[in-house]
């Protein structure tokens, strides 16, 4: 019997949109296709969902297993989904020695190679792996979006340390969260990009609320380990944009410009997790 | 597709503090964090870089309507060959380097030279020579990661051996080219600069590049002035003019003229627009003056007399 190397957590939504070639809808295809692209030999795959989804989401390919989520996600972003924690839980409950999750709209276009290669480096420390735009399925080179992790593997033990709490998928912040919890930790973070590693390109609906909610729960985490992020010396400017935002951000503070300076000085923080995620960066080349 | 290997990357965003120069402030747009290369054509950008051959991505932000600016790259004076190509809003400048544009850089020095200006508004209302929007540059090794460092403390006994025992500063750099027949002609003038315990409010240094080397003269202006030869190989001897010491001093003063050179680009660039194709000829013929002179350096120190017997507060004397 082979042994589960890999276990990914995701959460499936009933419907995907996105926009094709000539305006064509190419959602339903590519939601289907990044599906059918995670499991593989070694690797297990679940997705969560809230209950009322479940029926919705259709035929999955062989390999995925639907699991109830926890509730709350609705009632706290005003859309529903799973928790980013209850999703980790699920890997981690199988026993894999690798967990890590996915986003709904990564297609994983890698071999036995590459899936090897993620895993061996992933039983060391975390894979954080960037996203590959590309503007049509067929597209050979895409570009590497660099803000943003869309796959992320690690150790399991390592992942029972991590709080993730409060997070969500489809909403920002818990990719930026959970490399800079390993960090705080001390724990091994490489930034990744990779070819094989697709996303169709698509315009942002940026969600301002949940933009700032999400914000404040990674204030929220990060506030009792202030001391733990100077230690990773971010530089000035960064310990700034962290006090500010911890002063502002967890309590959800609000009067004129609270909220522009959540926006600047939350974006600026994010692209400071980002440099430092990639002081250890590196890339998997595909031939 | 096919797996291949784990290749270490270093990534500049510059959205972040640049080390060089012609770049204007950060912005963001369509959010894309870039800078406006300008207000000359010719911006520098120097960051650390994997050793050896390797690789690298400059990502642009590039409007709908415009074209993917025309941008010639050079990667320590060696002009690097460029293919560009377009996904969404990124032009995506991509090039290749062999081992001999990194040999003996500590660091990478980017220039990037715009093919075209253009006038544009600052947000605040005054005008703007820019050329190109410059987001982030990625370098790629072609070998993998960095091999653990070994020999730690020899380096920091070297380090501190060079910083005390042979003390050089280059002092303000300020360059004229010019051509005598067939040779390329550069004198660098060295404002405010030391050789040793000595100050030496200027120094020249004359460089006649040909095609059988490069021949250097190095003095103060109406003083005495040393020679030496660089030949096609790269190998240069120190002055026997010069006491050993001194002749140690003016081989680190040598070794440290691509820096020097480098800082006079942000200086003098700003606004400029230079010969691209003459400054990287001289970069190139700098780096291979300075690894000719650290080899002479480190051959003396290793072979010729004790370089602890110098003493090391003695004034530097020309002959």
């Amino acid at each position: 019997m082979r042994v589960t190397e890999a276990a990914l957590a995701t959460s499936i939504p009933p419907a995907m949109r996105r926009p094709g070639p000539g305006g064509v809808e190419a959602g339903p295809a590519w939601r289907a296709a990044c599906a059918a692209s995670w499991p593989s030999s070694g690797w297990r795959v679940m997705t969560v969902n809230p209950a009322a989804e479940c029926d919705r989401l259709g035929e999955l390919p062989a390999g995925i297993e639907a699991v109830t989520a926890q509730p709350g996600v609705a009632e706290t972003y005003g859309r529903p989904g799973a928790w980013i924690a209850d999703a980790l839980a699920c890997a981690v409950a199988t026993g894999a020695p690798v967990v890590g999750l996915v986003n709904a709209d990564i297609l994983l276009s890698l071999d036995g190679g590459a899936r090897a290669a993620l895993v061996e480096r992933a039983a060391q420390g975390m894979v954080a792996c960037n996203r590959t735009d590309v503007l049509h399925g067929h597209q050979g080179e895409g570009t590497v979006y660099r803000y943003g992790y869309d796959l992320v593997m690690m150790p399991r033990d390592m992942a029972v340390r991590l709080d993730l709490s409060g997070f969500a998928f489809g909403v920002p912040w818990w990719d930026y969260w959970i490399v800079l919890d390993a960090m705080l930790q001390g724990l091994p973070v490489m930034a990744v990009q990779c070819e094989g590693i697709r996303h169709l390109s698509h315009a942002q609906a940026w969600d301002r609320p949940g933009w700032r909610h999400a914000l404040g729960v990674l204030m929220r985490h990060l506030a009792p380990r202030r001391d733990a992020l100077s230690r990773l010396a971010p530089g000035p400017v960064a310990e700034a944009m962290a006090d500010l935002l911890l002063a502002v951000a967890p309590e959800g503070e609000s009067g004129y410009p609270i909220d522009d300076l959540m926006v600047i000085s939350g974006t600026r923080f994010g692209i400071e997790v980002v440099r430092m995620a990639e002081r250890d960066a590196w890339r998997l080349e595909m031939r | 597709m096919e797996a291949g290997a784990w290749r270490r990357q270093y990534v500049h965003d510059l959205l972040f503090a640049v080390d060089g120069s012609g770049w204007h402030e950060p912005e963001m747009k369509e959010s894309i964090g870039y800078r406006w290369s300008g207000p000359g054509r010719f911006s520098v950008l120097r960051m650390a870089a994997p050793s050896g051959a390797g690789r690298g991505e400059a990502r642009l932000l590039v409007l709908q309507g415009e074209a993917v600016p025309e941008v010639a790259v050079f990667l320590n004076g060696h002009r690097l060959a460029v293919t560009s190509r377009r996904q969404g809003l990124l032009g995506v400048l991509d090039f290749a380097w062999d081992a001999a544009a990194m040999a003996g850089e500590t660091r990478a020095e980017f220039w990037f030279h715009a093919e075209r200006l253009a006038q544009l508004p600052v947000p605040g209302g005054r005008m703007r020579a820019v050329g190109f929007r410059l987001s982030t540059l990625t370098l790629t090794g072609a070998a993998g990661g960095p091999l653990p460092a070994g020999e730690a403390l020899a380096l920091i006994i070297g380090r501190r051996f060079l910083f005390e025992r042979l003390p050089i500063a280059t002092g303000k750099p300020r360059i004229a080219f010019r051509s005598e027949g067939e040779a390329r002609v550069l004198e660098l003038r060295l404002d405010a600069a030391r050789l040793g315990p000595t100050a030496q409010p200027q120094l020249v240094l004359t460089l006649r590049a040909a095609a059988g080397g490069i021949d250097l003269e190095l003095g103060a202006p109406g003083g005495a002035a040393v020679a030496a030869r660089i030949d096609p190989a790269g190998r240069i001897a120190l002055p026997t003019t010069l006491s050993p010491r001194d002749g140690l001093l003016v081989a680190r003063l040598l070794a440290t003229l691509p820096e020097a050179f480098g800082r006079w680009l942000d200086d003098a660039m700003a606004g400029a627009s230079p010969d691209a194709a003459l400054l990287a000829a001289w970069r190139c013929d700098l780096a291979r003056l300075a690894r000719g002179a650290e080899a002479a350096l480190a051959a003396a120190l290793s072979d010729g007399a004790d370089a602890f017997a110098y003493d090391a507060a003695l004034p530097f004397a020309w002959a």
